[in-house]
């Protein structure tokens, strides 16, 4: 991945492939027993789009969100950011790939460094991914916790003081200090109560509308990723075993496990 | 009740707190203010039994026994704090270090870290000082060569729990690097059971300079330190039993205060 691909500013069109996963395979080893937990998954993703990923615990889900964030190396297979191939990216490169692809993450109170107040770890990603950053981090950190619908004074609290709402929040304004191209949301709502997960989803919604950006939703509660997605990929044990508009999926579902999970639903 | 409970359990802390500094300060200063020269050899007065003059009596050469004990002082505790914070401190960043990054590093540097865990640490602590020779630095480089492995241990099992931990993923995806993750995310949420076993392992340095000191192996007579004046004090148990049991009481009375307080701390950080 070259500087100018990711840093440049050019704007794509809503239906070019803005993120790409060819073949993808992530297999670990253990105690000599081979174990695949993303087996040659391939999907896209588009400008602007809002793309659901459903499937059981252990289907696979967040395995994806940690390839394509590099925190997984994927064992073969590639993936693409804006035309670059993104699957073995050396440090000072993943960086600049996070000033673009950033992740919101199933337990919000853990993401956040129990020894450091909430602030400090908003102004941390400020100062190391924004470059051009306008006034002082402080005051960038005051402006994204507001636009998260949390009050200023929530900077100066640990997470174990805030509600898991609230830190989902914090979480969600972290990710957003970068202005992400692609925000993946890593079953974000499963730990929240069904009130706030309302609250959190319009949040994540208003703020994609605002910033032109894709989502990821990563999650196993199909009715709420349907609700708000525009196309839908359900996986089981590390397989895509369909993909398609959203609609489609839900009202003419081809594989049998669709329609097991949409019977459990209905 | 819960808080009386939590008012005397932080009372108990803080006292225990304050008799540990007391005691490093003491150490620090009383060695430079003892009743008598700690090393003046007198032809008079020896093995003057505990009294006014001389409340801990006098050693085989006539000097005082309280004054080589608060000369030593300095020597023993001092060292033991020092040896400790540099075995913990070692320790404690090749562990992190391991724990972050395993692989290859990891298998290296665990396996000298099994090789030095496979002998007592006491045996290969003498064996180490014998190929050095005497002396108090001598001493403390054989004693830290078998005491920063634990530390190690704690530490890298410590951080292979926290890197996986979503709070240092996030922080890979705020761009921090790896030395900031190690040291400014992961640390912190590991330093409490590593002060916790630092703060135990005083009264281990101590009782490991004095016995290297004991055989032969630390400080040289005729400079004062608590486990060559038991040495000293050995040839006259019967005769003068003042001479090993008072640096002994006091360097018991010493660990049993480093070691209450490293409970009380390992209670206060657990609650």
């Amino acid at each position: 991945m070259n500087n100018t691909a990711v840093s440049a500013d050019y704007i794509k069109t809503a239906d070019e492939k803005i993120l790409e996963l060819k073949n993808v395979s992530l297999i670990f080893n253990e105690y000599g027993k081979k174990f695949a937990a993303l087996d040659d998954v391939s999907f896209y993703l588009k400008s602007s789009e809002v793309l659901g990923i459903i499937g059981e615990s252990g289907s696979g889900k967040s395995s994806i969100a940690k390839v394509i964030t590099g925190l997984n190396k994927p064992s073969s297979g590639s993936i693409f950011y804006m035309g670059e191939d993104i699957t073995r990216l050396k440090k000072e490169q993943k960086h600049r790939l996070y000033r673009h692809v950033q992740m919101v993450f199933q337990n919000a109170p853990a993401s956040f460094n129990p020894r450091r107040k909430i602030g400090k770890s908003i102004e941390e990603i400020i100062c190391r991914l924004c470059a051009n950053a306008q006034g002082s981090v402080r005051q960038k950190a005051e402006k994204l916790i507001m636009e998260v619908g949390l009050d200023k004074e929530y900077l100066n609290r640990y997470p174990h003081e805030i509600s898991g709402g609230q830190c989902q929040r914090a979480a969600i304004a972290r990710a957003m200090a970068v202005s992400p191209r692609v925000l993946i949301c890593d079953e974000s709502t499963s730990a929240l109560d069904v009130s706030v997960q309302a609250v959190i989803i319009d949040l994540l919604l208003k703020l994609r509308r605002e910033k032109n950006m894709s989502l990821i939703f990563i999650s196993h509660d199909l009715a709420l990723v349907s609700s708000i997605t525009d196309r839908l990929i359900i996986m089981d044990s590390g397989k895509i075993v369909e993909s398609g508009n959203t609609c489609d999926v839900v009202s003419n579902p081809q594989s049998q496990y669709t329609k097991r999970l949409l019977d459990a639903v209905l | 009740m819960y808080n009386n409970f939590n008012r005397k359990f932080a009372k108990d802390f803080w006292l225990l707190f304050a008799a540990v500094i007391l005691i490093i300060v003491l150490s620090f200063i009383c060695g430079s203010f003892t009743p008598y020269d700690p090393h003046a050899l007198k032809t008079g007065g020896l093995l003057e039994p505990p009294g006014i003059k001389h409340i801990f009596g006098t050693d085989d050469h006539g000097r005082d026994v309280l004054s080589r004990v608060l000369a030593g002082s300095r020597t023993s505790i001092l060292s033991s704090i020092i040896l400790v914070l540099l075995s913990c401190t070692f320790g404690t960043a090749l562990g992190v270090i391991c724990g972050y990054f395993g692989g290859l590093i990891d298998i290296i540097l665990m396996r000298i870290n099994d090789i030095f865990l496979a002998f007592p640490g006491m045996i290969l602590a003498v064996a180490i000082a014998g190929l050095l020779g005497g002396g108090l630095f001598n001493a403390l480089i054989a004693i830290f060569v078998t005491s920063w492995t634990q530390y190690a241990r704690l530490a890298r099992s410590q951080t292979m729990v926290q890197k996986e931990e979503a709070f240092v993923h996030a922080a890979k995806l705020s761009g921090c690097s790896d030395i900031n993750i190690m040291f400014v995310h992961i640390l912190p949420n590991i330093i409490s059971t590593l002060i916790v076993t630092a703060a135990m392992n005083v009264s281990v340095a101590m009782m490991g300079i004095a016995g290297l000191s004991f055989l032969g192996f630390g400080v040289k007579i005729p400079h004062a330190e608590w486990g060559s004046m038991i040495s000293e004090g050995k040839k006259y148990l019967q005769t003068a039993p003042w001479m090993a049991l008072a640096p002994a009481g006091v360097m018991v009375f010493v660990m049993i205060i480093f070691n209450l307080f490293g409970e009380k701390l390992r209670d206060i950080l657990a609650a």
